[in-house]
């Protein structure tokens, strides 16, 4: 196990080096002067040329990927263009309000997706069947901007029940941090409900029409006894990559969704940062949501060896 | 099962008749819309649906049904032209890493994992950025994203078809690599990327109307779906068909496409029914 692991962070360097690569020259490529946006009134070249040797931007590129690299190995990604702050300082603050709305909504996704994959899959074409078929659909083909906006809609504006915008922390009021973060959970959380009930449901239909599960029901267990021990069981190892997968995309859906419900997560850093040009951050943020999205799959690896022990990590 | 297959099979159906509207919609804009999508109105802005305007009109007075209509021009074109060169650039790197194996295949799937290893809407978001403003941006964004998706289906289908007998037939024969590759495997993989593409044209829609709802891509007068909802946000209590009428649009061309993409893979491609 301990192998696999140093085996798979060794082997995500490589990747690592091509992301950051990729990220860098990205970030370098986006059309405008970030001095010219951080000077605004002030057009005199000699304090723009301070300012642009201040920054290190006047350096050649690679000089400038080098060094971006050498210091983001030690967690120092640079300062905002725009605050000054560390980058690292700016990242973590955003970081709770996704982590929290993330948690709520994977929770959702959870404590819904799989008993109504389950009954789908235990009582299949029955009417709960029809109704988690339809949801699915709808959880797939709608984008969640739509999702979010018809949730406000609903529940703000018509109903009055729940805040528009805005976000509370849930460990200082749970209340209210339970309120603003509601119907951002809900949008986050559909597309992720989705996936993992339409994956529950097919998997365990497969995993229940196998031999064994005859041989339980021939010696006589309880059904429930059967689906659990026997279906769910084998039918976890496809779930469990799906969601290692979906997991990884909820920090892109959180971007849309923070965006919505104005909440200051790391998604909406994303979406401010790409406007006001702010390199570090950008380049911050996105190395870290894929260092993110690399564990995350990671985890789901792991997690796929404990569950079946055919599975040999080498 | 009976009533599951009579769903699956007016499913498919559903779908092909929507996807066949929304083509038809792209095409004919001119002829069907009833206003110029662009034309302003402000004596008449905000107004519910009715029947002069079927979706009502937004804050300019603009039709929206005939926004809609031409919007369907900007997602078919975005998507289609994304997945397109997806498709042809990630199945052309994914056959000649399959099939060459070795140092050339460690390093393009590298590059594949890597581009993988982001977040798709936020790769999306960060390479539109850098293309900035117009059509372009948001196609170019959507193809990069798409890529290694192909790349890898291909890769795995050759590995396996390079192992036949005809592959080895045609070696025995002298043909040269590009002919084995694109005359003899390739034919043989076509399948499964037909799948693939399909179902990548419903996310490459969905993702261009994200990027255009965060103001990424083609900007305005013209109607992009996504944008269409993000212009109408600020309308939504009092004057909510601005939101609905594209957001609809959105969502029923997405269900279309995953309805003829699942009903493809259920044909072509047996094995990966769910």
């Amino acid at each position: 196990m301990i192998g696999f692991l140093v085996q798979r962070l060794i082997g995500t360097i490589p990747v690592l080096l091509l992301v950051s690569l990729t990220v860098f020259s990205l970030m370098h490529l986006i059309p405008g002067d970030p001095v010219q946006v951080m000077a605004g009134e002030v057009q005199d070249p000699e304090t723009l040329a301070r300012l642009r040797a201040d920054l290190g931007l006047d350096r050649p590129l690679y000089v400038q990927y080098a060094a971006w690299l050498g210091n983001a190995v030690r967690g120092d990604l640079g300062k905002s263009i725009r605050t000054r702050e560390p980058v690292t300082d700016v990242v973590l603050q955003r970081l709770r309000p996704t982590l929290q709305l993330s948690a709520i909504a994977m929770l959702l996704a959870g404590v819904v997706a799989f008993p109504a994959g389950i009954l789908s899959a235990t009582r299949r074409n029955s009417r709960i069947d029809a109704i988690a078929t339809a949801f699915a659909l709808l959880g797939v083909s709608m984008p969640n901007f739509l999702v979010g906006l018809l949730l406000i809609f609903a529940f703000s504006m018509k109903l009055g029940w729940l805040p528009t915008s805005g976000y509370v922390d849930i460990f200082a009021d749970p209340i209210a941090g339970l309120r603003s973060l509601a119907l951002p959970a809900i949008t986050l959380g559909m597309a992720l409900t989705a996936v993992i009930m339409r994956m529950t449901r097919s998997s365990l239909l497969e995993s229940l029409s196998q031999d064994y599960v005859r041989t339980a029901r021939a010696k006589g267990l309880v059904e429930r006894r059967v689906v659990i021990r026997h279906g769910l069981r084998n039918a976890l190892l496809p779930i469990v990559t799906v969601v290692g997968l979906q997991v990884g995309n909820l920090l892109a859906g959180a971007v849309i969704t923070e965006y919505i419900f104005a909440i200051p997560g790391i998604g909406r850093l994303i979406v401010d940062s790409v406007f006001a040009r702010d390199y570090p951050v950008m380049q911050g943020v996105v190395l870290l949501s894929v260092i993110g999205f690399i564990a995350s799959n990671l985890v789901a690896d792991l997690l796929y060896a404990s569950l079946d022990p055919r599975i040999r990590l080498s | 099962m009976v009533l599951r297959r009579v769903v699956r099979a007016r499913l498919a159906p559903l779908g092909i008749a929507i996807c066949f509207f929304v083509v038809a919609a792209a095409l004919f804009a001119p002829v069907i819309a009833p206003y110029d999508p662009a034309a302003t109105d402000i004596m008449n802005s905000l107004q519910r649906p009715n029947l002069a305007h079927w979706l009502g009109t937004d804050d300019l007075g603009r039709d929206i049904f005939s926004r809609v209509i031409f919007g369907s021009r900007i997602s078919l074109l975005v998507g289609g032209i994304a997945v397109g060169a997806a498709l042809l650039i990630g199945t052309t790197i994914g056959v000649v890493a399959g099939y060459f194996a070795g140092i050339i295949d460690n390093i393009a799937m590298r590059i594949m994992d890597s581009i993988l290893s982001f977040p798709a809407l936020v790769l999306a978001i960060a390479v539109a950025a850098v293309l900035g403003a117009g059509l372009a941006a948001p196609m170019i964004a959507i193809a990069v994203v798409y890529i290694p998706a192909f790349a890898r289906v291909a890769r795995g289908q050759v590995l396996s078809t390079k192992e036949q007998e005809f592959v080895l037939a045609a070696q025995t024969v002298g043909s040269d690599h590009r002919r084995i590759m694109f005359r003899h495997v390739f034919p043989n993989i076509t399948a499964p990327l037909i799948v693939q593409a399909s179902l990548s044209v419903a996310f490459a829609i969905l993702a261009e109307a994200s990027l255009s709802f965060l103001g990424l891509g083609v900007k305005p007068p013209e109607a992009s779906w996504g944008r269409m909802v993000s212009e109408g946000r600020q309308y939504l209590q009092d004057a909510p068909w601005l939101v609905f009428g594209p957001g609809v649009a959105i969502f029923l061309t997405v269900m279309g496409l995953n309805f003829v993409g699942d009903a493809l893979r259920d044909a072509l491609d047996p094995r990966l029914r769910m």
